[in-house]
């Protein structure tokens, strides 16, 4: 049969596939991928600056180099097509690209192999369960793209350097740009170098000439010239990125080196065992070990059947025994020793030869990128494994009669086709474990109701200058109950044009607050102060999250509070989202302070809750005193570092130490929600401070908003400490003696006066009249359900087993910390009734663990009220803003009220930067301005500049490529 | 450390008593195929123990049949 057939089978089998995920006109989501599809416009948007104001404003950084995909596919949207329409002509374009790519390259290392072998080949490669999990169920749009150009790549690198024709280097780079989504990762660009370096190496080895290889090192040299002239827009952010003191401040803060190492050994263990690597399968998705839990969804369980096994490590066998059949042929060990390298990387630092893998982890931490082994060098395996398997077959039918030829090869085909492929045509590829997902018949299918667009609508027409805060608040995931629901990483950027605060992650600054934000919701009645501060004019409160099962707070009880919240009110209710205005909101994108107050590293926004702090005022960090003008400082606010904390049987003490560079007379404050607490339990008068181990003797203390000012101490220069000792009662009502028995095999008891922003320590005593083991749970009402099971956070201190050794009571305690979303807690003993027992368990304590916010604060009592400036500005696009000032007279604060990032710049009409640039509030951008009389100050984020010369380097360069290579094109027909 | 000193023996036999590639990608074929039965009748571990020293085999024996070729070219 022709080729074309062959060719026009690879389009059919895509289209079909393409039809089955989105005939029912939904779109798909889930993972770090969100819902992008929902408003393509949106990515577009956001990925074509330097600086996002999302969230708290972050870098874009590597994130642009997606800009081209999204500009394209949201222009799709804007001409009326569906979303679902976009995203199935990507899914059917990346399958074709993929097909394509692993075809052409089996017909180019293998010219006789016919074309139905090929299509072996190209089955094999889609369908394999390697992609399956880590390519479309993984689902994210850089995993999929890096799928679809590979075979493309070495397939073009190949043919270059085989056939020393430059234009291949043009063509790859032309290629890759139109895939420059796949460089929005680091470990992406590193794998398609490392496929490309792999060649050339191969080259020079085979070629041992040194003229080819100085010829192989030109073309190398050239695809790296072009490479980096195309890409020149995003290339400039990576560095910039890379260079960044964010970059460094996140890697200290979220990452080490111990705890990526930590990682990369459990997932080579989970997931780098050769005998799985060789079934092409991702050990935990399918539950091949009994030591992890099984990923994926019970559709799997028909993967560990004796025939299926049998048949992927045959594919193995095939790929093995045709290395070592045509051992003599160059394109058959290239392609055998990208497979052993591929299956040697992707163990990770498993035998043999692991520790050789960790001394490159530990050794150059940018290879650190690659602590998930199997996901990033696991895609290399298919793809040397396609062809050689399209080999493997066309030299078995070889051996055989020609009678036997179509029934063996219709086999080895058909087996491809429905046992790795049944989880694509069923549509089951796009479903998981975790709900929605387990619902077969929704799967990843997202279906974002209406009340969001009108909720948009809504907040643009209200200005475009604040942010909203959404309650309740998670970490980064979050489960949506739609028809179609969602689940996966929040997508407010892309539910909302106005800036918001759904989540939090782990990004320097912004972590810090939004982890408190919950909480001050609740302690305090001054919140409006901590949304002034980020800007927000609203909060949104949400009530068709699955808040249980990702832990979150009831939105009911967000409802409550929001109620009872003065200076909020509600002003909108759109569908399931509730919209309440802060009534004390004035916008403060960019704002005039008048004084600063120094404030020291564990600070924390909490701080803006004292009285004494003024509207103007501006925390600082991150410069030295001797740097700003002493008259613009109004105080000090010292955190003291907490060292330990001791409990005893009813006393609860914390030690905090603290240097202080200078001496003076400090105030001591504790936060509030300590003394409340306290208050409650009316033992007030039970708080003892020491400091330097001298029990403090202070009058009646002062309120100062939600802290309490205990009063002035005397303090040198140099190390002090600081005790603060309490007593905490027993917060559980228990009987003397619990009798656990048979009849009675369950007992539960409630914390009183339950926080869960504290800690508890739970103690009791047991004893085993006779039976096996008892239970023990911490159970809290935000504990997620699964199947009609809670699954408890302290699964370690479960299970107390029988020793044998029963003469005494045996102690068992712990501390627990609960979720900070819950609302209540019990301890709960229970045992098996089906087996006969009796226990005693006594002296069961559940105790707070206060750990008191306590603070210093020195204040300048020279401080003059100032006369501050008027102030506008413009806001040209998320990196750039420009201010005017009217009648500057003192020195002032200006604060950009974006996260803190050190390349963002304020610079005055003459050319002169300000200098004084430093973490203002806790998270934002603040410069002293020494300058009076009216003027002008452009607030812009540097790598801005970097890429519009960036994106201008790669359209001229882009173009330039692309007339030479069509130019060429013709010349070459002409002759 | 095993996996060191089986391939230094494996070098050793391999180089320099001037074996072809085949003394180390047959072997490593057997490997892979007793590793195959072991992992069809549930035998993990030792199954795994059988594919690293395959994959030993094979690291050997694929870079060894690429110089055969090269040298075979000049």
């Amino acid at each position: 049969m022709r080729p074309v057939f062959f060719i026009t089978t690879i389009f059919f089998l895509a289209t079909t596939l393409v039809t089955i995920w989105f005939y029912e006109g939904d779109i798909l989501g889930t993972a770090e991928a969100k819902i992008p599809f929902y408003k393509l416009e949106r990515f577009a948007d956001i990925t074509q600056w330097a600086w996002t104001d999302y969230a708290l404003g972050n870098s874009t950084a590597l994130t642009t180099a997606s800009f081209p995909f999204w500009i394209v596919l949201a222009y799709l949207q804007n001409l009326g097509l569906p979303g679902f329409i976009i995203q199935a002509i990507l899914f059917w374009i990346l399958l074709i690209v993929a097909g394509l790519g692993i075809y052409f390259l089996t017909k180019e290392l293998f010219p006789e192999i016919e074309c139905h072998n090929a299509l072996v080949a190209v089955l094999f490669y889609w369908f394999n369960p390697i992609s399956l999990v880590v390519v479309w169920n993984r689902f994210l749009y850089n995993h999929m793209t890096f799928f679809a150009i590979l075979p493309a790549t070495l397939l073009l690198t190949y043919k270059g350097m085989k056939s020393k024709n430059y234009m291949l280097a043009l063509y790859t780079v032309l290629f890759w740009a139109l895939f420059s989504y796949t460089f929005s990762s680091y470990a992406f660009i590193s794998l398609l170098w490392i496929t490309v370096i792999f060649l050339l190496i191969v080259f020079i080895t085979a070629e041992k000439s040194l003229k080819k290889a100085v010829w192989l090192i030109k073309y190398f040299s050239l695809l790296i010239l072009f490479f980096t002239l195309i890409n020149f827009w995003w290339l400039t952010q990576a560095f910039s990125f890379l260079s960044s003191k964010s970059l460094s401040e996140k890697i200290s803060i979220f990452f080490t080196a111990g705890g990526n190492l930590q990682t990369l050994t459990i997932l080579s263990q989970k997931l780098g065992n050769i005998i799985d690597l060789l079934r092409f399968s991702h050990a935990a998705f399918y539950g091949f070990t009994k030591e992890f839990t099984q990923e994926g969804p019970t559709w799997v369980d028909a993967y560990q059947s004796p025939l299926l096994i049998l048949f992927s490590l045959s594919l193995s066998g095939l790929i093995f025994w045709i290395i070592i059949k045509l051992r003599s042929r160059l394109e058959i060990l290239l392609l055998g020793s990208l497979f052993i390298s591929a299956l040697f990387l992707a163990k990770g630092d498993n035998p043999p030869f692991g520790r050789l893998f960790q001394l490159v982890f530990v050794n150059i931490p940018f290879f650190q990128i690659f602590r998930n082994p199997f996901e990033k060098f696991g895609l290399l395996l298919p793809l040397a494994a396609s062809p050689l398997l399209a080999m493997a077959v066309h030299t078995l039918l070889e051996l055989f009669n020609k009678n036997f030829r179509s029934p063996i090869y219709l086999f080895i085909i058909l087996s491809i086709f429905f046992t790795f492929g049944y989880p694509y045509w069923s549509g089951l590829v796009f479903t998981s474990v975790f709900p929605p997902a387990d619902n077969y018949n929704v799967g990843y299918k997202v279906k974002v109701p209406p009340y969001y667009q009108e909720a948009d609508e809504w907040l643009k027409s209200q200005g475009n200058n604040f942010r909203f805060i959404g309650f309740p608040l998670g970490e980064e995931g979050i489960t949506y109950q739609w028809e179609k629901g969602y689940s996966g990483v929040e997508s407010g950027e892309i539910l909302f044009s106005t800036p918001n605060i759904l989540f939090n992650t782990t990004i320097p600054y912004y972590s810090l607050i939004v982890e408190r934000l919950e909480e001050l919701l609740f302690r305090t009645n001054e919140f409006s102060r901590i949304t002034n501060v980020l800007n927000a004019k609203y909060v949104m409160l949400r009530s068709d999250i699955d808040y249980r099962e990702r832990e979150m707070r009831n939105p009911q009880s967000v409802l409550v509070r929001m109620g009872n919240l003065p200076k909020f009110k509600k002003v909108n209710q759109l569908g399931k989202l509730e919209f309440w205005e802060n009534m004390d909101w004035k916008d403060r994108t960019v704002y005039v302070g008048d004084y600063l107050i120094n404030v020291s590293q564990q600070g924390n926004i909490s701080a803006f809750l004292m009285d004494s702090i003024g509207d103007q005022n501006v925390f600082y960090s991150g410069i030295s005193d001797s740097n700003l003008q002493k008259e613009t400082i109004s105080g000090l606010i010292f955190y003291p570092e907490k060292i330990t904390d001791l409990q005893n049987d009813n006393r609860s003490s914390t030690n905090y130490k603290f240097i202080l560079r200078e001496q003076g007379r400090y105030s001591l404050l504790l936060f509030k929600r300590f003394l409340i607490s306290l208050a409650n339990d009316h033992e007030k008068e039970n708080i003892k401070v020491y400091i330097d181990n001298k029990p403090l003797d202070f009058q009646e203390p002062v309120e100062d908003g939600d802290f309490v000012n205990y009063g002035d101490v005397e303090l040198e220069s140099g190390v002090h400490t600081v005790i603060v000792e309490s007593s905490e009662k027993n917060l559980v009502e228990a009987p003397e003696i619990l009798n656990l028995t048979t009849s009675q095999h369950k007992a539960m008891f409630n914390i009183e006066n339950f926080s869960p922003f504290d800690s508890y320590l739970i103690r009791f005593d047991f004893l085993f009249k006779y039976g096996t083991a008892f239970r023990f749970a911490f159970e809290q009402s935000s504990d997620s359900v699964r199947d009609g099971q809670r699954i408890q956070k302290y699964p370690y201190f479960n299970v107390i087993q029988n020793d044998g050794y029963n003469s005494n009571f045996k102690h068992a305690q712990g501390v627990l910390t609960p979720y900070r979303s819950a609302e209540s807690a019990a301890l709960i003993f229970s045992s098996d009734p089906l087996i006969s027992f009796e226990i005693l368990i006594k002296d069961i304590k559940a105790q707070k663990i206060s750990r008191p916010e306590v603070l210093l604060k020195q204040s300048v009592s020279s401080v003059k009220i100032k006369k501050l400036p008027q102030i506008s500005y413009t806001k040209y696009n998320p990196s750039k803003y420009k201010i005017f000032i009217k009648g500057a007279k003192d020195p002032f604060i200006l604060v950009l009220s974006e996260l803190f990032n050190s390349k963002w710049e304020a610079k005055f009409s003459d050319g002169s930067i300000a200098e004084k640039h430093f973490l203002a509030n806790f998270y934002a951008n603040g410069w002293l301005i020494n300058k009076s009389g009216d003027f002008e100050i452009i607030l812009e984020f540097i790598p801005q500049k970097l890429l519009d010369v960036g994106k201008t380097i790669s359209v001229v360069s882009f173009m330039l490529v692309g007339l030479f290579v069509i130019g060429q094109y013709f010349r070459k027909k002409r002759k | 450390m095993i996996y060191y000193f089986i391939l230094a023996i494996w070098i050793f036999f391999s180089w320099f008593l001037k074996k072809r590639s085949t003394f180390s990608l047959y072997p490593a074929f057997v490997l892979f195929v007793l590793a195959a039965l072991f992992v069809l009748f549930g035998e993990r571990s030792l199954a795994e123990t059988f594919m690293r020293l395959s994959l030993v085999g094979w690291l050997i024996g694929i870079p060894h049949a690429l110089i055969e070729v090269v040298n075979k070219k000049d």
